[in-house]
């Protein structure tokens, strides 16, 4: 389902409407219905899959409960790992490996639901949480829409409680919330998107000065696409009375790496930490083992994100950083620089990194490598606004402007100027949104993964 | 076109005023609206249009938070 489809931005306010107008205990069934209508306008061929996986995971998590031995627990648990992660290699990695299906007809959301529902039947085994007995509420859990295509990925002991209790209650600040992830994804994600795709698509034509630009414009994209997505997930629960977790924290402020990774995708890298570093020895181990731990992780982050080796590429590339990053620190040699210094060196490794997951091959990456020092004159300089394009430039500054202006409480309205300020950004967010369906719904990049 | 850049920068104006006077917030929805709608006669691009509605977000969101008019 994408949140910038008529269905979504016309169903929406019904199921809003109707969610405060039912009685409390009433809702959930509303709640799923709609979630699963949702899903069905946009992938109706997936339900199955996604039926099989929640009652899947529902099985095995009450199995495992009621088992009293550690052998028949564990055997519950990779049965149930054996689940999600198989259809993810069903459906998403057997194209890479050159066998079956290919990613075009990668389930939405697969990768998101999988390694949600993955991380409540590990909470389960390790006793941190007691199985949802409830079917409905479970699936709820799963399906529950504003989070059910790209996440946030959540944790069942907290969605679980929000989606049974009857005392929620809306938060309007989602509005504010809509708002802001309309206004990244249609006023600036989109308007960043042309250029990226253009130098991008023939990296070998294009001289060191535009493949910069864009390299850079492709870091500006992904975050605001992606922090866009979900602040509209967000938003969109808030105004059901479930409050849901931050993906995003300012990524691009961060002045290290490891900075970076705790601001940035942070339910992905949360899961991540808890179900796969944690349990290989975190970095309370020998130096050769902590790299082996963090190139793990970032492996297995890069094929998350995408069937392809450069995404793989992508991952190493940030675990072998993140591993020279440690041991320079373990020297202080980083803490001796200026935060200036370290905030450039920090954005210029990840936007290096992003080459790797923009280009379509690690070859074309490589290749975009090599082309970088070229082509540096004035004129060249010159010739990237008018490529670029002055109202883009405008639009982009302007949207930014406005992004870091725009008040996150509803409190900050009683001002008539703030109050006339959203109006204008409502009306150009609808403008773009028109003018987007003009031309098909632009999906969003993370859909993809 | 020249109807429609005049309506984008009354609207700024208003914006600007906004932050002072409440009278301006109102009137500047009415520009906003009026805008949109000479926009669209005028056959107006998407791009220009954003810009157009983008600059007055902006100096009512800067005046709001108590920078200079």
């Amino acid at each position: 389902m994408n949140f910038t489809a008529p269905a979504f931005v016309l169903g929406f306010p019904l199921v809003l409407a109707l969610h405060w107008a039912l009685p409390p205990r009433g809702r959930w069934v509303l709640l799923l219905a709609a979630s699963l209508a949702f899903y069905a306008v946009g992938s109706p061929q997936a339900l199955g899959l996604l039926g099989c996986v929640t009652a899947g995971s529902y099985i095995a998590a009450r199995l495992l409960a009621c088992c009293r031995s550690a052998a028949a627990k564990r055997f519950w648990c990779f049965a149930a790992a054996a689940l999600c992660l198989g259809c993810l290699a069903r459906f998403k990695y057997a194209g890479m490996l050159g066998v079956g299906v290919g990613q075009a007809l990668l389930p939405a959301g697969l990768s998101f639901y999988a390694f949600q529902t993955l991380g409540y039947v590990l909470d389960v085994y390790r006793g941190k949480l007691p199985p949802e007995r409830h079917l409905g509420y479970y699936t709820l859990f799963v399906c529950f829409f504003p989070q059910l295509v790209a996440g946030p990925i959540e944790r069942a002991d907290a969605l679980l409680p929000q989606l049974r209790g009857e005392r929620r209650r809306c938060d309007a600040n989602g509005w504010l919330l809509l708002l802001r992830g309309f206004a990244k994804k249609l006023l600036l994600a989109d308007a960043m998107a042309p250029f990226v795709d253009r130098v991008y698509a023939a990296p070998g034509t294009a001289g060191g000065p535009a493949l910069l630009l864009a390299t850079v414009l492709f870091a500006g994209q992904i975050y605001l696409d992606f922090s866009g997505y979900s602040d509209i997930a967000v938003g969109t629960a808030a105004l059901l009375g479930v409050r849901l977790s931050s993906n995003f924290d300012r990524p691009y402020a961060a002045c290290s790496l490891r900075d970076f990774w705790r601001r940035w995708h942070i339910t992905l890298n949360r899961f991540l930490t808890d179900a796969l570093y944690l349990p290989l020895g975190g970095s309370r181990c020998g130096a050769g083992r902590h790299f082996f731990n963090l190139m793990a992780v970032f492996l297995v982050s890069g094929l998350w994100h995408g069937a392809a080796w450069h995404y793989l590429a992508w991952g190493a590339v940030h675990g072998l950083l993140l591993a020279a990053e440690t041991a320079l620190d373990r020297r202080g040699a980083l803490r001796r620089l200026p935060r200036a210094a370290r905030w450039v060196l920090t954005f210029g490794l990840v936007c290096a990194a992003w080459v790797f997951f923009r280009a379509p091959s690690t070859a074309a990456a490589l290749g975009v490598f090599a082309r970088l020092p070229t082509g540096w004159s004035l004129p060249a300089l010159a010739r990237l606004l008018p490529m670029l394009g002055q109202t883009t430039a405008a639009r982009l500054l302007l949207g930014l402007a406005c992004l870091r202006l725009l008040p996150s409480h509803k409190k900050a309205l009683e001002a008539p100027a703030a109050l006339l300020g959203v109006f204008a950004l409502v009306l150009a967010v609808a403008c773009a949104w028109f003018a987007t369906l003009a031309g098909g719904a632009s999906a969003f990049l993370y859909f993809q993964f | 076109m020249t109807a429609v850049y005049f309506l984008a920068a009354v609207f700024t104006l208003l914006a600007l005023a906004a932050r002072r006077f409440a009278w301006a917030a109102v009137l500047g929805m009415a520009a906003g609206a009026a805008l949109v709608l000479a926009a669209l006669g005028a056959g107006c691009s998407g791009q220009t249009l954003a810009v157009l509605l983008l600059c007055p977000a902006a100096a009512a969101l800067l005046a709001a938070k108590g920078g200079k008019p």
